[in-house]
């Protein structure tokens, strides 16, 4: 690893530190040579300095219950200096990423390492490509495997980890290898839509959960905050959509739409209106609507 | 000029000074020199996936660092509103396709570079086609089409035994984007800098106004144009998707805005506006391209030659008061199922489905129980829910071999509770499997093998 000397102008050294527990990242920062000690006092731990001006200076200090090992430091160039702690061996050298036994690589120190000088890596370029033609040769014309979305993944664990009540069930009408596109059926077991059977579709995007997933109600209904058209007024399909949600939490959200519907999000204004002033006739137009038959001028298709 | 050999020097001689001479600045690789001059020329071919404002001014920046070798990737045609910042169009380009237009205006001005263009979508181009890049450069407005292409990327990553990434599978980005006088700039390195998956967190939520308050309640114009994108094209086109990049829809949602925001006396509404709701633009501004460009064609020109380090790794130019510009040193998201290590396991040809799920359950780094797995397109087995349960039940007692198509190796993916007793949770990871006998070197003794 070389280090950008240029960075060094003023801060003199280069310092790893680390907490007591072992447990702790690795931080690096640096320092003068004057505060030295305040770090060592502070961070407690374990701590390693290296002059990247030239290696010139070793020191190390070690507290807590780290085992260091000396020498730490090679006096060799800085391009292919390397130091043993324990077995744990870092290079800084043109190999950008040396075997290391991995058992203590804590993979934050991996990523320490590996993010301080990224250009460390990009080397051999003109090889890399003599690589590639290898590895897909290699490859002996097997049709490749169809990559996977960040979002199929994603929807892959909530698929697996749904736990439904018993009035919903999913289907997938496309198979089993298309899980981005399915279908959700409700029975409500209380409320006014008791009997009904509801179902929803459920598009998810290839940037699932960045994204919602796009939800409508493929049965026609009489409903406040479901208009005609399957569009479904659920806040977290839309405004209060966040990544930690999954597909399990909007399900339930779908199903408490039906044993609570509410007349403050209307979609469906009329119903939304008659659910307010007149329960007992909302609660008759359910009824119509799911048996099949005119509300006002809307017909609506049997749905028990 | 008379002199072609003096012609040459004279176009190289600002890039002569970076890529001739040492320095202590330099990458670690770097080694100055005509010959690495005349190897990128020669051999570094870029991909530049975009041909918009970003992708007119990479394709300009990168033929004038250097790069002979480009190829330019874009679906769309030219729009007359691009011709204020796509400056290699015309209006006489206009419905012509942008990737052909842009390549044939900078092969016209810079002699000695070639750029082939595609017409077509990415998901369009084998992933064959990707890898063939050295490094491939977005100039993209979506952030489905970046993931897209960082999903191809990192899936030519491969780490080793240790899980350390191989250098020699690394795809190289750099990637740029715009929102009027923002921008950010990012070089990512699959396996060394957090790719885009990784910090998919930084894009902000889209902005999506209950359907409620569309229906009932508008205050604003957006809310009267989304109503007419949302709702209105629904009840009246009942089953036809609506297409934002059809100009006939794109009008028919800006009168229903205007009849909606008439009604509810709100002001505002503009064809300009009903673009910028439904497609989610924000206006463009030329110089932000030219500057996020210039950031990523010179991070490219340092990937391919090693003379500086690279951006390390994020680059933030906010320009909308005053102007505050930063790098930030984003870190991987080791988890990151698109281009993290995952877990190496080596099989047997014979072991079965059902057997490795046993091993997740023994494996000391997952301790993983109830466990669904998918390879590729395919789902072959799910714990939940019972109808996929049952239709992926056969595969428990067929060879893992056999379902990943006979390949040496390949990757799994797999989820399910892991981690020890009282700390047990969800979880998600890869699967790098190998099966002895058939993976990697022709192993001799075939006594692992089937």
């Amino acid at each position: 690893m070389v280090v950008d000397h240029g960075g060094m102008i003023g801060l003199g050294l280069l310092v790893l530190t680390k907490g007591r527990s072992g447990g702790q990242r690795w931080r690096k920062r640096w320092t003068s040579r004057a505060s030295i000690a305040s770090l060592v006092e502070t961070g407690g731990g374990a701590l390693l300095v290296c002059d990247v001006a030239g290696v010139r200076e070793e020191h190390l200090t070690s507290r807590g219950n780290i085992n260091w090992e000396k020498p730490y430091f090679e006096k060799v160039d800085l391009l292919s200096a390397s130091f043993r702690v324990d077995s744990l061996t870092i290079c800084f050298d043109k190999n950008p990423l040396p075997e290391i036994p991995n058992i203590f690589l804590s993979s934050s120190l991996l990523s320490f390492y590996s993010a301080f000088d990224p250009t460390g890596i990009m080397i051999k370029l003109f090889k890399v490509k003599e690589k590639q033609r290898e590895l897909a040769e290699n490859s002996n014309g097997k049709p490749p495997v169809k990559k996977q979305s960040a979002g199929e993944l994603r929807l892959h664990k909530d698929i697996s980890e749904l736990n439904l009540p018993k009035t919903c069930s999913i289907s997938f009408p496309n198979g089993k290898d298309d899980l981005m596109n399915f279908e959700v059926t409700i029975r409500p077991d209380d409320g006014y839509y008791l009997g009904g059977t509801f179902t929803f579709t459920f598009q998810i995007s290839s940037i699932y959960p960045h994204e919602a997933p796009k939800v409508k109600c493929k049965t026609k209904v009489y409903h406040p905050n479901i208009d005609l058209d399957g569009n479904v007024c659920l806040n977290i399909l839309r405004e209060d959509w966040k990544p930690v949600l999954n597909i399990n939490t909007i399900i339930y959200g779908l199903y408490h739409l039906f044993t609570e519907p509410n007349h403050e999000d209307p979609l469906n204004r009329e119903a939304a209106a008659v659910l307010r002033d007149n329960p007992k006739m909302f609660e008759s137009n359910v009824r119509r609507a799911m048996a099949g038959g005119y509300v006002g001028q809307t017909f609506f298709t049997r749905c028990i | 000029m008379a002199d072609a050999g003096a012609h040459q020097s004279s176009r190289s001689r600002d890039l002569d000074k970076l890529l001739l001479r040492p320095g202590h600045l330099v990458g670690p690789a770097f080694e100055p020199g005509t010959e690495l001059r005349d190897d990128i020329q020669e051999y570094a071919r870029i991909l530049v996936v975009g041909a918009g404002g970003l992708g007119c001014e990479l394709l300009k920046d990168l033929a004038l660092s250097g790069f002979r070798n480009l190829e330019v990737i874009d679906m769309d045609r030219i729009e007359v509103s691009n011709l204020n910042r796509q400056f290699l169009f015309r209006l006489e380009d206009v419905g012509k396709p942008k990737a052909e237009v842009a390549a044939k205006r900078v092969m016209e001005r810079v002699s000695g570079v070639n750029i082939v263009p595609h017409f077509c979508r990415i998901e369009d181009k084998l992933d064959e086609f990707y890898s063939d890049f050295m490094i491939i450069v977005l100039g993209l407005d979506s952030i489905e089409a970046r993931s897209y292409i960082n999903e191809v990327a990192c899936s030519f990553l491969e780490y080793d035994s240790n899980g350390n990434p191989r250098e020699e599978t690394m795809k190289p980005m750099v990637d740029g984007g715009t929102e009027g006088f923002k921008g950010h700039a990012r070089v990512i390195l699959p396996g060394i800098t957090p790719c885009f998956q990784c910090t998919i967190w930084l894009f902000p939520p889209q902005v999506k106004y209950p359907l409620c308050t569309l229906a009932e309640t508008p205050r604003t114009a957006p809310h009267c144009i989304e109503y007419a994108h949302l709702i209105k094209w629904d009840e009246v086109h009942s089953g036809k998707t609506f297409d934002p990049d059809n100009p006939q829809h794109m009008q028919w949602v800006y009168s229903e805005a205007l009849k909606r925001a008439a009604l509810f006396s709100i002001p505002g509404v503009t064809y300009t506006l009903t673009q910028g709701v439904v497609k989610n633009i924000i206006p463009a501004i030329a110089s932000t391209n030219a500057i996020i460009s210039a950031a990523c064609a010179l991070e490219t020109l340092k990937i391919a030659s090693g003379c500086s380090k690279t951006l390390s790794n994020y680059l933030t130019y906010n320009a909308v008061e005053g102007l505050h510009t930063k790098v930030t040193e984003f870190v991987r998201d080791k988890e990151c199922l698109v281009c993290g290590p995952g877990i190496f396991m080596e099989l047997e040809t014979s072991d079965t489905l059902k057997m490795l799920m046993d091993k997740l359950g023994d494996e000391p780094q997952l301790l993983m129980s109830g466990v669904s797995v998918k390879h590729g397109g395919k789902t072959l087995y799910m714990q939940a829910p019972p109808e996929l349960e049952a239709l992926t039940r056969a595969n428990l007692s067929i060879s893992l071999f056999k379902l990943m198509e006979e390949s040496p190796k390949g990757i799994l993916h797999v989820t399910g509770t892991a981690g020890k007793p009282g700390k047990r949770q969800s979880c998600s990871t890869k699967l790098r499997v190998a099966f002895k006998g058939v993976a990697g070197i022709k192993d001799t003794d075939m006594a692992g093998g089937a």
